[in-house]
């Protein structure tokens, strides 16, 4: 089995990607999905309730990603759970094992279908990531000892793209102090803008000591980009892309050629470790997308 | 709990608190109106208890509406405005640009502890001066290391 731990311990260009957990209780979307993940990247990405809608949890679903043979990422958001039950989770994550959790403050509920939800935020992104941390290190968040601890890397996510570009900087610098392993980004379409934000990051020193995985989203249509850009929190997606997708005789065609483009600029940028696809409900263009974009191994 | 540093006298008063539960009460509730008298109308004050205006160039960041304590989130819309409100602004944006301009950026590289939610409604002074939270950051120069400084420096760089 691929694991994220082997290739960021392997030094190569590291390829993660993701998946939406469905809306029931049934495992049969994420096998389905399983087949055009195994053996094309190191990792997949189980989202948590992603945008603040119900679905099947990240942790089950990361047990059915296991089962298929594919080393999953727990999403954890601090929207719905207080640290009790974000430490437990992280016990229980690591229990079934998981071994690699992405630690987000997540959207707020009124992105969601049900606003009316009780708002928790007992945690922020930076201090559940170093709760983690010191799970790992045998402690729980109030000095006790943690009995047999989780044996996890640790994640976080970067938005480059929302203001203001310093304290986007500030924010990684202190992921990177409360101990992230890794970083994901959010999808990045302006290159011009990610290189900036990069070169902050190197002049501070943070990607010797964290693997930054650029996000990378293929679009499938403009109607995709368009929802993206309207509905889902932190995306900033560029006029002058949709002009190019709707210019296009076969969109899906020119959104795997897009994202095969900025794979390849990413690949040259100084201190990026790999990248992160984000195949928003077309999780079956991954294999042509790691074939085209020269990431198969 | 998190342990802060404390003085014998504050030592002293906190265990004479904590073992007359209903005077400690009685006392927190006489402070915070003192307190709320001054710190609602000029920070907009959230009551959270355990103050960390001076980390954050003085904009309350429990305004946040995922009262985050070490923001902005990812969220953030274009122009700088919340997820949540897209009529407002980011408080965690509008604590960045004073933070900049007073030069204050260095206490923002820090991490800030997660909150105490025990204290909320409770009076920051007094909690203060029972050794429960944290001591402002005054002086720039004397709170902050050398990585503090460079993460400042760096993002301080950035226009916008």
């Amino acid at each position: 089995m691929r694991t994220l731990r082997e290739a960021l311990e392997s030094g190569r260009f590291v390829v993660t990607a993701e998946i939406g957990p469905p809306l029931g209780a049934s495992p049969d979307a994420v096998v389905k999905a399983a087949v055009h993940f195994r053996g094309h990247v190191d990792a997949v990405n189980a989202t948590d309730n992603q945008t603040g809608i119900v679905r099947l949890s990240s942790t089950a679903t990361a047990k059915v990603l296991l089962d298929e043979g594919i080393d999953p990422i727990v999403q954890m958001t601090c929207r719905d759970r207080n640290r009790l039950a974000l430490q437990a989770d992280i016990l229980g994550a690591a229990a079934i094992g998981v071994r690699s959790l992405l630690l987000l403050t997540g959207d707020h509920m009124v992105m969601g279908d049900q606003p009316e939800a009780r708002p928790v935020f007992d945690l922020d992104s930076v201090t559940l990531i170093e709760a983690a941390r010191g799970m790992r290190g045998g402690r729980f968040m109030n000095g006790e000892e943690v009995v047999d601890p989780p044996d996890v890397l640790l994640g976080g996510a970067a938005n480059p793209f929302a203001e203001h570009m310093g304290l986007r900087l500030v924010r990684i610098a202190k992921k990177v102090d409360a101990g992230a392993d890794f970083i994901q980004t959010q999808a990045i379409f302006d290159l011009g803008r990610f290189e900036r934000w990069m070169a902050g990051v190197r002049d501070l020193g943070l990607h010797e000591r964290v693997r930054i995985l650029a996000g990378v989203l293929p679009a499938r249509s403009v109607r995709a980009l368009t929802y993206m850009r309207d509905e889902v929190a932190g995306m900033m997606i560029p006029d002058e892309l949709i002009g190019r997708m709707t210019g296009a005789e076969k969109p899906a065609d020119e959104g795997v050629r897009i994202a095969c483009e900025t794979i390849a600029r990413l690949r040259e940028i100084d201190g990026v470790a790999g990248v992160h696809l984000m195949p928003v409900m077309w999780e079956k263009i991954v294999p042509r997308l790691v074939h085209e974009a020269g990431l198969a191994n | 709990m998190t342990e802060h540093a404390s003085t014998r006298s504050s030592q002293r008063l906190d265990d004479f608190l904590r073992a007359r539960p209903s005077l400690g009460r009685r006392a927190s509730s006489f402070i915070l109106v003192l307190e709320n008298v001054i710190k609602v109308p000029l920070f907009k004050c959230q009551r959270c208890g355990e103050c960390v205006l001076s980390r954050t160039a003085f904009v309350c960041s429990q305004r946040c509406p995922k009262r985050l304590r070490n923001g902005a989130c990812g969220g953030t819309r274009p122009g700088g405005f919340c997820e949540v409100y897209p009529e407002r602004r980011c408080i965690w944006n509008a604590i960045y640009s004073r933070a900049r301009a007073l030069g204050r950026l260095a206490f923002l590289a820090q991490i800030t502890p997660a909150h105490q939610w025990d204290l909320e409604r409770t009076a920051a002074w007094l909690n203060l001066v029972r050794g429960r939270i944290e001591r402002p950051h005054l002086g720039v120069s004397r709170n902050v290391s050398e990585r503090d400084r460079k993460v400042a420096e760096r993002a301080g760089r950035e226009i916008r």
